[in-house]
């Protein structure tokens, strides 16, 4: 008899009944893909601060300083593979080296070249010095172009007692200099110069009217002096503001959109498992507590879950956000209000089921309360169909925090692809034909919702026709 | 065995209530199913006492009053002298719970199939709080299971339900009544769902157990010669009622009432050159319907012995000793019949 054969002694019914469950998942392929799908969503969770070169862009998404070097509105970079002219990208030059000369006790000459390969067509949008300092100092940037010439953009001087940021665009504080470099080559009544446009232009008669780019190494020379001798500065760095930017392009708030996809796929995970974690658990407790206790109880349950059941939510989720301040927290606690609804009528006929089963009678017949009966017995049946109906309840969970947050109405200290969606309507974005500020945030809640739909359904065909009891 | 009755059920009654027509709610009316209707035994301590009868007779829905897993509508049931349909409080009703247990029909359903036999065992220590100690829950369970002949009982602790045979799942059914040393076990058809060849086995092994704990046997069952192996007196029921009660031997050898005639009469025997024989069974028609039952003696459809008293008198005939022997028969015609 098979029955005899000694047990081995690590074999769990419950790791049994996982490998059964796998090797029933993989046959389906829709779940794969789901899987898959979740997987990466983790891994970029995960890995977020690996994959954004933004790395705060989570916490300030809204601080308009934090993206002030980026371009507004410009495309994503890789748009130059499929179009004639080559846009510049945006480019962070920070690994520059001063080299120090004491000139004086006081005073201290800091020199650095920064050499920039301009290979592109269209020049950047703005050119940004920047750095953050204490005490005080006199900076001097002066551009070597490709052809020779030699233009000294910047004159000025900062002074602080304590910490604080020095930005200087060249755009609008190299003007002058600019604009007399150009009208030896073109006499032109146009009064107002686009610096860069200028600045990386080759040098004849059409430089403003028609400027052809001049492509070649440009070498700006950065000359610091220190006035003081407690003067430090730190983090200097040059941005060129390009008219293509990053992965995703910009929006515009000049934020990048990657950055904030990326960051709001740890929001949509979370507000999606925790919501749905949370409104199954109270769903299956109450459609088992109603089916366990049954007559006038199981009848005034029934009642209460219709009247939840039938109140539309976006409504009501949009009342509420507007009265309560709007936060992450009160949206799920919202959300979960209406979303314990669903997993109960099913969950409701199958504890019917289980009530009648022998083992809950010998278990009452032993005096076992209510609660044991329910924890013990009941409830741990139905945890396999508590975990497919988690998985299709969680792409619901996130379109409505997008619903809501396209209304407006979302957390205003995270960013959600929800409220980049909402940034983008309000921006005009789809009249002005700014498809990467749209596209991106749409698919990704349609893929992240695919995802747990794909999960939801190949667990419902494995586990539901069933009621798994031996 | 002693004279003292550790259990006495009087005048038990369970009526269920049929749905009714709006029109009968407004008349009135109301329906039952008279699953027990006035049913009165004592079972002595030590004893093993059968009910016995068809299905839906009652039998089952007997033990379930006695376990309380039912309300009774009428009547009481006295446990150590203490009226179990009074007890209100629930410290009461677990204590209740603790001396009266309860061995299902099958046992393939009666055990959680996510517990191990450890977790079976252990759920009645947990839920009366005996111990709280892993160890010594563990000794209790491997006597238990000792009782039982489940051995070594090392072996069956960490399995689960399914990889056990249904005389295996008995025996753990039967130990799972046991860790509370209870007085009074109520085994409803406990082999009736078990292979023949290992029934006997089980049935001696409870009888084992039995003797050797002094303990007293509440057995139901619709299997004549299984009760007239195991048990010292027997009950038949017809129709939630008792129309015979007396030892078990008086029962099969002396049986009184037409029903329990007819009952004894159906046994298949098999025995060579017989068993192509069918027999002539004393009895006629199809059992009543319990929420229509007949006038009278409720036996009388189906009794070859009917005369106008049995379906004219207002009530059944009341159990009424035979000949001071402690052979109870419902019969108005007994003395005639035989």
């Amino acid at each position: 008899m098979s029955a005899e054969k000694k047990p081995k002694k690590s074999s769990s019914r419950l790791k049994m009944q996982l490998v059964d469950f796998w090797n029933e998942f993989k046959q389906i392929k829709f779940g794969i893909i789901g899987i898959i799908f979740l997987v990466i969503a983790i891994l970029v969770t995960i890995f977020e601060s690996f994959l954004i070169p933004f790395p705060e862009a989570s916490t300030r998404w809204r601080d308009i300083t934090y993206w002030e070097d980026n371009p507004r509105n410009a495309p994503p970079a890789w748009i130059n593979w499929f179009s004639k002219k080559d846009y510049t990208p945006t480019t962070y030059i920070d690994d520059i080296n001063f080299e120090e000369n004491i000139m004086s006790p006081t005073m201290t000459l800091m020199t650095s070249v920064i050499e920039y390969d301009y290979r592109y067509d269209v020049p950047p949008i703005d050119l940004i010095y920047r750095g953050r300092y204490k005490g005080s100092f006199t900076l001097n940037i002066v551009l070597e172009r490709p052809d020779g010439n030699v233009l000294n953009l910047v004159n000025k001087n900062f002074s602080s007692p304590s910490w604080k940021d020095f930005r200087v665009a060249i755009g609008t504080e190299a003007k002058n200099p600019v604009q007399s470099f150009a009208k030896k080559y073109q006499n032109s009544s146009v009064q107002s110069v686009k610096v860069n446009n200028v600045l990386f232009a080759q040098a004849n008669e059409t430089i403003l009217s028609n400027p052809q780019p001049l492509k070649g190494t440009y070498k700006f020379k950065v000359n610091i002096i220190k006035t003081s001798a407690d003067t430090i500065i730190e983090e200097p760095k040059l941005v060129l503001s390009g008219a293509v930017s990053g992965i995703l392009g910009t929006d515009n708030a000049k934020r990048d959109i990657w950055s904030g996809l990326i960051a709001g796929t740890k929001w949509a995970l979370f507000i999606g498992l925790l919501t749905s974690a949370i409104s199954v658990t109270v769903g299956v407790i109450y459609g088992v507590v109603s089916a366990y206790y049954g007559g006038i109880v199981d009848s005034v349950m029934q009642r209460i879950w219709e009247i939840f059941a039938n109140i539309p939510l976006l409504p009501v989720l949009i009342v509420l956000a507007a009265i309560f301040k709007p936060s992450i927290w009160s949206l799920i606690i919202m959300m979960c209000l209406f979303f314990w609804v669903g997993p109960v009528k099913t969950v409701r006929s199958m504890a019917l089921q289980i009530k009648e089963e022998t083992y809950v009678e010998a278990a009452k017949a032993l005096g076992a309360s209510h609660a044991r009966i329910i924890f013990k017995h009941m409830v741990p049946i139905l945890i396999p169909y508590s975990f497919a109906s988690m998985a299709l309840n969680v792409p619901s969970a996130i379109l409505y925090e997008a619903s809501v947050s396209l209304l407006g109405l979302g957390d205003a200290t995270i960013v959600t692809w929800g409220q980049i969606l909402h940034d983008a309507m309000n921006g005009g974005a789809v009249t002005n034909g700014l498809w990467w500020w749209v596209v991106p945030p749409g698919i990704a809640i349609a893929l992240i919702g695919m995802t747990f739909a794909f999960i939801g359904f190949a667990m419902d065909t494995i586990l539901n026709p069933k009621l798994r009891t031996r | 065995m002693n004279d003292e009755i550790i259990l006495s059920v009087k005048n038990l009654k369970k009526w269920f209530p049929l749905r009714r027509s709006i029109a009968e709610v407004f008349k009135g009316k109301r329906k039952w199913v008279k699953a027990v209707d006035g049913i009165s035994f004592d079972i002595k301590k030590g004893e093993i006492f059968a009910l016995i009868g068809e299905s839906g007779c009652g039998k089952t829905t007997t033990g379930r009053l006695i376990m309380k897993l039912e309300e009774l509508t009428a009547g009481q049931i006295i446990f150590k002298g203490v009226d179990i349909s009074s007890l209100s409080s629930a410290k009461d009703i677990k204590k209740y719970k603790e001396d009266v247990q309860m061995v299902f029909q099958d046992p393939y359903a009666s055990m959680n199939p996510r517990f191990r036999v450890r977790d079976v065992l252990y759920e009645p220590l947990i839920i009366h709080e005996k111990t709280k100690n892993h160890a010594e829950m563990e000794q209790l369970a491997v006597k238990a299971l000792e009782e039982v002949k489940l051995t070594p009982p090392d072996e069956f602790l960490d399995r689960f339900p399914h990889m056990l045979s249904g005389g295996q799942r008995q025996r753990v059914a039967t130990a799972r009544t046991l860790v509370l040393s209870p007085d009074l076990i109520i085994a409803d058809e406990p082999v009736s769902m078990i292979d023949l060849s290992t029934r006997a086995e089980i049935l001696h092994m409870m009888k084992e157990v039995q003797e050797r704990l002094n303990l007293t046997y509440l057995y139901i069952t619709h299997d004549l010669s299984t009760a007239r192996y195991f048990c010292d007196r027997i009950a038949v029921m017809y129709l939630g009622r008792i129309v015979e009660l007396g030892t078990s031997d008086e029962i099969i050898e002396n049986p009184l009432h037409p029903y329990t005639k007819a009952l004894i009469a159906a046994v298949p025997e098999p025995i060579a050159g017989k068993e192509n024989i069918i027999k002539d069974i004393p009895i006629k028609g199809e059992i009543p319907s319990a929420s229509n039952i007949p006038q009278g003696c409720r036996f009388h459809t189906r009794c070859l012995y009917a005369k106008p008293i049995c379906y004219e008198s207002d009530n059944d005939p009341e159990l009424e000793e035979n000949s001071n022997d402690g052979h109870y028969v419902a019969c108005y015609l007994h003395k005639e019949i035989n």
